[in-house]
């Protein structure tokens, strides 16, 4: 490959790692305290949010949000544990498991689309 | 247990020594005075001078200026000259810097990380020649705060020892990409577009994952991780900007060819990142990433159960989510992503200001993290209600 082509699409996929970063770590923390306090809650109480989210969820732009959220994230957490398998020195399961977890990040924008429409 | 002043006692100095690149390496214990003012560089002539002479270090300025000192105390890249005796943990551990091949004692070959600034042409390139009469380029204060601190580089290379990405593979580095940058963000520059080339290489900026410990061991305040952040966010606007024109380009020229030296460094170990807090945080950082998948599987799975049940009514879906969500499952999975993904929102909040080219990066992660804590604030305050 091409210097300028590896360099294209390193650049792309940092691209990418960067935003899912970013909308993660807006959105995730506030997700998980909702989230963990419906946990705790009894599920006579934690009823009526649910409700709520799920006539939230009718909303068309919501579903999109989710599905970019999600494919991002997944993106993000790929490229991260590829590199976090380098830092191990895990070459042999990086090779094969990087394109893994890049495919099913990239998978998961039809998939997650399909679902949700 | 730190030195005391001018204190009968001697400290005792653990020195690593090797004869040559060749042999292995033993750790030597001398014992010198203690002297309240001594750095670590004093100490060291101190056993050359008293003890024994065949000891080899490197040193040249004693005041942290010339960058030739670099050693390794207390298992930290440090300039020997400006790290102080009765600052350090007794019995002294010193040792060559890490990531080099060891050329004798505490001198290490410096050639790999040094053609790293051949590399990526760390030199002005005006875009006109000027001979001694003509006048000189001038610069506003401004344009000179631009690049200045990344201009303070004394090519100590602590940062190349500190930086495990140098250590666990070919990377041009930290100290040569700063100064790419430093040359970049010259108003007097014309080589941009050819550095920009050679720094989104394989080797080059991509191999950074911002661990950070080449800003903390800075002896100048360069800030290399920073300069590097910068110079990716560049890196990616060249890359775009260029993809129209370098389509049908042919091969460029082979990557830099690794140094021989390099087949003579010490062997990183695989639990190199258990030697030092840093590292450790940094992993841990890193460890956020399984968390981030995993929830958002769990979202994607919540969404689609609550809008997408099968030909199911509102009410069997809605039963059946909450019957997710208040699972011991659901408990567990926030109980243990929480953390690590509030680790992840902090550390990438910390680091995002460094694309900016602000003097003031606080400010930002500040004004960067009120974001999800407002969010945190307002999903309690909704689910409370």
């Amino acid at each position: 490959m091409s210097r300028a082509k590896s360099s294209r699409r390193h650049a792309f996929a940092w691209l990418l790692f960067g935003a899912g970063g970013t909308l993660t770590a807006l959105l995730f923390p506030a997700l998980l305290v909702g989230g963990l306090v419906l946990s705790l809650s009894d599920p006579s109480v934690a009823r009526e949010t649910v409700v709520r989210i799920a006539s939230f969820l009718e909303a068309p732009w919501v579903r999109w949000s989710v599905v970019v959220l999600v494919t991002f994230a997944l993106w993000h957490a790929a490229h991260r544990i590829g590199l976090l398998l380098h830092d191990l020195r895990l070459p042999v399961v990086r090779r094969v498991l990087a394109p893994l977890l890049y495919a099913l990040a990239a998978a998961s924008a039809p998939i997650a689309a399909v679902l949700l429409h | 247990m730190s030195v005391p002043p001018d204190a009968d006692e001697p400290v005792v100095l653990r020195i690593r020594r090797c004869a040559d690149s060749q042999s292995g390496s033993t750790v030597e214990e001398y014992s010198v005075p203690r002297r309240r003012g001594w750095s670590v560089l004093d100490a060291l002539q101190y056993v050359k001078d008293r003890i024994d002479p065949t000891l080899s270090f490197r040193g040249s300025c004693r005041m942290g200026i010339c960058g030739s000192c670099g050693v390794e105390v207390d298992g930290r890249p440090v300039l020997a000259c400006s790290t102080f005796v009765r600052d350090a943990v007794v019995p002294v551990s010193i040792e060559p810097m890490r990531h080099f091949p060891v050329e004798r004692d505490l001198i290490v070959g410096l050639d790999d990380a040094l053609g790293s600034l051949g590399e990526l042409q760390t030199y002005l390139q005006p875009a006109d020649s000027r001979g001694p009469d003509d006048p000189p380029r001038l610069q506003t204060p401004a344009q000179l705060a631009a690049y200045k601190s990344h201009a303070m580089c004394i090519n100590c290379m602590l940062c190349y020892s500190a930086c495990p990405q140098y250590g666990l593979d070919d990377f041009l580095g930290p100290g040569a990409l700063a100064l790419a940058q430093r040359y970049n963000l010259d108003s007097r520059d014309a080589g941009r577009a050819a550095r920009l080339e050679r720094a989104g290489a394989e080797d080059g900026v991509w191999r950074c994952t911002v661990v950070g410990t080449c800003s903390e061991v800075c002896p100048a305040d360069v800030r290399p991780a920073t300069a590097i952040q910068q110079l990716k966010l560049a890196s990616v606007v060249h890359a775009a900007r260029t993809l129209a024109t370098t389509r049908a380009s042919p091969d460029d020229a082979p990557p830099k060819p690794v140094h021989p030296s390099v087949a003579e460094r010490r062997p990183l170990s695989r639990l190199w990142w258990t030697s030092a807090p840093s590292y450790r945080r940094y992993m841990l950082r890193e460890a956020s990433a399984f968390f981030t998948a995993a929830y958002a599987v769990f979202l994607l799975y919540v969404a689609v159960v609550l809008y997408a049940g099968e030909d199911a009514a509102m009410d069997a879906r809605v039963e059946q989510a909450t019957a997710v969500l208040t699972g011991p499952g659901a408990l567990l999975l926030h109980a243990v992503a929480l953390p690590f993904l509030a680790l992840h929102a902090f550390s990438w909040m910390r680091i995002a200001p460094m694309l900016l080219r602000t003097r003031h990066p606080r400010v930002w992660t500040v004004a960067m993290l009120s974001v999800p804590v407002l969010l945190v604030l307002l999903v309690i305050a909704g689910v409370s209600a």
